[in-house]
């Protein structure tokens, strides 16, 4: 009887533990960006605790301050051609790869997802000199190039994934349904496979949105983007508007990253459904 | 009698298929399919039927040999070119477009009007009796249900060749057995030509004009359903197509499409013999169960007496195992009104018509 007991309060110790040093990381994790969100409502000029009173008066600063503004629209600007970019050749480079033998298969995925291994300045530092030859160091579309070149593996291993668990029947019924490659995949394959793809987007865009290694060393000196104005605003000048600029980075981050999750949901469904 | 070269839908001529260059999955086919005829490829997995099917789909290119649709080779023409229907064993509907958006696809792709595309999906439902489900998706039909629809988005846009790929094989057995009749109905009705990979035996046999019975990547036989029951060409036809009761023996005597066999237990019998046997060659018989009669005494050649070894009640008709000097023979008697089946352990005479006994070279053992 007592060894019994013994061994469940063993048991609902190691339990509380688990539980315990779970809510622990969460909170190390989190704590950091929840932070900023009070300070960017703060009434004072000075970033600190406690607040002396809440307002919006930083947030006002932002939306009328033309370099918060421009670096904002070049922030979009950027983010949304390499989203566009990416996933356009990463839902290629995902369609490609699994028609590969699995030798071939492994080594070119392996070249494909390298920039997620890759210290990210050392993609800086090699594009930098690179492009510098080519004449693309300092210009909107060089850095475009080396953006994509680190959204590129995430659109892959989205877009791959989704392929894994589709038909290849169904692209043969498509041929001999009288549909040709190109509108076999953009009828059948495509609408099946858009929850990959749109996950690889989403990943794509928040990699550039808030990317700063890049900038810095290929985006030339009038080049400002949220996080680099972030940055220099942090060493030269600090306002709340910085804590104002970071809470709409970590706001957009998490809006997308729902958006996906919904979508993802939703074709879960609409596959189990077709599995019966 | 020969069918007329413009009869003639289908031409195989040589065709090997290698997938690792060594190994022949098929070699050399050569088979003719008539148009408008239901021809069924009959083999176990791994015979080449299927690799046969996807060739001619225009999945997979042959080694060597050459295709032909219509008179016209197919070498270089691609799937969506080819004008084939294709019934998939997974039946690969579209999961994201309904039933009618389903059907409709293919005369999409041909870019028909929406008024004949409007009409002739209507006339597919009906055909496969799935009025009223147009609106539905793929995930809220039953498998029947799917398997009709797969049936009409491959005979929608009136080709003149469908293919079908085990599209029974997910169904239960019941609904299996309707469908194939569905099957014969809507061939007969339409007069379309179709190409039917299968398994089972029974199923090629129910459906078929002619069946091609596949083994090793060749064909052993081609042949209608009953010319294939009654008059198999090798023993391992007579194996795969219906129940068969196998006896290994030597040859004795010849005579005139007859032979004597000495079977292995001493016993000797007569048997028809289809190809050219020598005296002493060993040869497998082949005997159904159905034309061993039990009990009965006949003008028949072979006489024998067995103990019945186990019955089993199967309604219609009994299942006997007879132990014939060291050999066991399964035979059918049927459950009629005038006939008594006989309980294990009886001591019975057996008797078989030699015509109803095969002689096959015994050396294809495969």
């Amino acid at each position: 009887m007592k060894s019994d007991r013994s061994v469940t309060m063993t048991e609902r110790v190691f339990d509380l533990g688990a539980k315990l040093i779970a809510v622990l990381v969460a909170i190390f994790l989190v704590t950091p960006i929840l932070v900023i969100f009070p300070l960017s409502f703060t009434s004072d000029s000075l970033m600190i605790f406690p607040l002396p009173g809440v307002s919006m008066r930083w947030y006002v600063d932002f939306f009328t301050n033309p370099v918060w503004l421009t670096a904002l629209r070049n922030s979009l600007m950027l983010a949304v051609v390499t989203m566009v970019v990416a996933t356009v050749l990463g839902t290629l480079a995902a369609l490609g790869l699994v028609r590969l033998s699995r030798g071939w298969r492994s080594v070119v995925s392996t070249l494909l997802l390298s920039p997620l291994i890759v210290p990210v300045i050392i993609i800086g530092v090699g594009t930098f000199f690179y492009f510098a030859r080519l004449g693309l160091a300092g210009s909107f579309f060089g850095l475009v190039l080396a953006h994509t070149v680190l959204a590129l593996p995430l659109v892959v291993i989205a877009v791959t994934a989704t392929l894994e668990g589709f038909d290849p029947n169904l692209v043969r019924a498509a041929y001999a349904s009288g549909a040709s490659p190109f509108p076999a995949f953009w009828h059948v394959t495509r609408p099946l496979i858009m929850p990959g793809i749109a996950t690889g987007a989403t990943f794509a865009f928040i990699t550039s949105f808030d990317e700063i290694v890049c900038v810095i060393f290929l985006g030339g000196p009038e080049f400002r983007t949220l996080p680099r104005q972030i940055w220099s605003g942090a060493k030269e000048t600090v306002t709340p508007t910085i804590a104002v600029a970071a809470v709409l980075l970590v706001v957009a981050s998490v809006v997308m990253t729902l958006v996906v999750e919904a979508l993802r949901k939703r074709a879960q469904r609409l596959s189990k459904g077709a599995a019966t | 009698m020969k069918p007329n070269a413009d009869e003639i839908l289908v031409r195989f001529n040589g065709v090997n298929k290698s997938y690792d260059g060594s190994n022949l999955v098929v070699s050399d086919l050569n088979l003719e399919v008539r148009r408008g005829e239901f021809l069924s490829l009959l083999g176990a997995s791994g015979s080449g039927k299927t690799t046969t099917l996807m060739m001619l789909a225009g999945f997979e290119r042959p080694s060597s040999g050459a295709i032909e649709l219509g008179g016209k080779p197919l070498d270089n023409v691609p799937p969506w070119q080819r004008d084939i229907g294709i019934v998939f064993q997974s039946y690969a509907l579209f999961p994201h477009m309904t039933v009618a958006d389903n059907i409709a696809f293919p005369l999409k792709q041909r870019r028909r009007s929406a008024a004949e595309i409007d009409e002739r999906v209507k006339a597919m439902l009906a055909l496969v009796k799935l009025e009223g489900m147009a609106d539905r998706l793929p995930a809220q039909l039953s498998g029947g249900q799917q398997q009709r629809v797969a049936l009409a988005r491959a005979l929608v846009f009136d080709p003149a060749l469908v293919l079908m790929d085990e599209p029974l094989g997910a169904l239960d057995k019941r609904l299996r057995e309707h469908m194939q009749l569905e099957l014969k109905r809507i061939h007969e009705r339409l007069g379309v030509t179709i190409v039917y990979v299968t398994h089972d035996q029974g199923e090629a046999l129910v459906m078929s004009d002619r069946v091609a019975v596949f083994a090793g990547g060749r064909i052993r036989q081609l042949a209608s359903p009953t010319e294939l029951y009654e008059r198999p060409a090798d023993a391992l036809v007579a194996d795969f197509v219906g129940e068969n009761n196998r006896l290994e023996g030597k040859v004795t005597k010849i005579a005139e499409g007859h032979c004597q066999v000495t079977l292995g237990n001493g016993l000797v019998v007569t048997a028809m013999a289809p190809q050219p046997l020598d005296p002493g060659q060993s040869v497998v018989l082949a005997l159904r169960p159905e034309r061993v009669v039990v009990g009965a005494v006949e003008s028949a050649e072979n006489h024998q007496t067995a103990i019945v070894a186990s019955v089993v009640y199967l309604g219609d008709h009994a299942r006997l195992e007879l132990a014939v000097g060291g050999l066991t023979l399964v035979a059918k008697v049927p459950n009629d009104a005038r006939y008594r089946a006989p309980q294990a352990g009886e001591r019975v005479t057996i008797a078989w018509r030699s015509e109803d006994c095969r002689a096959f070279a015994g050396n294809d053992r495969n």
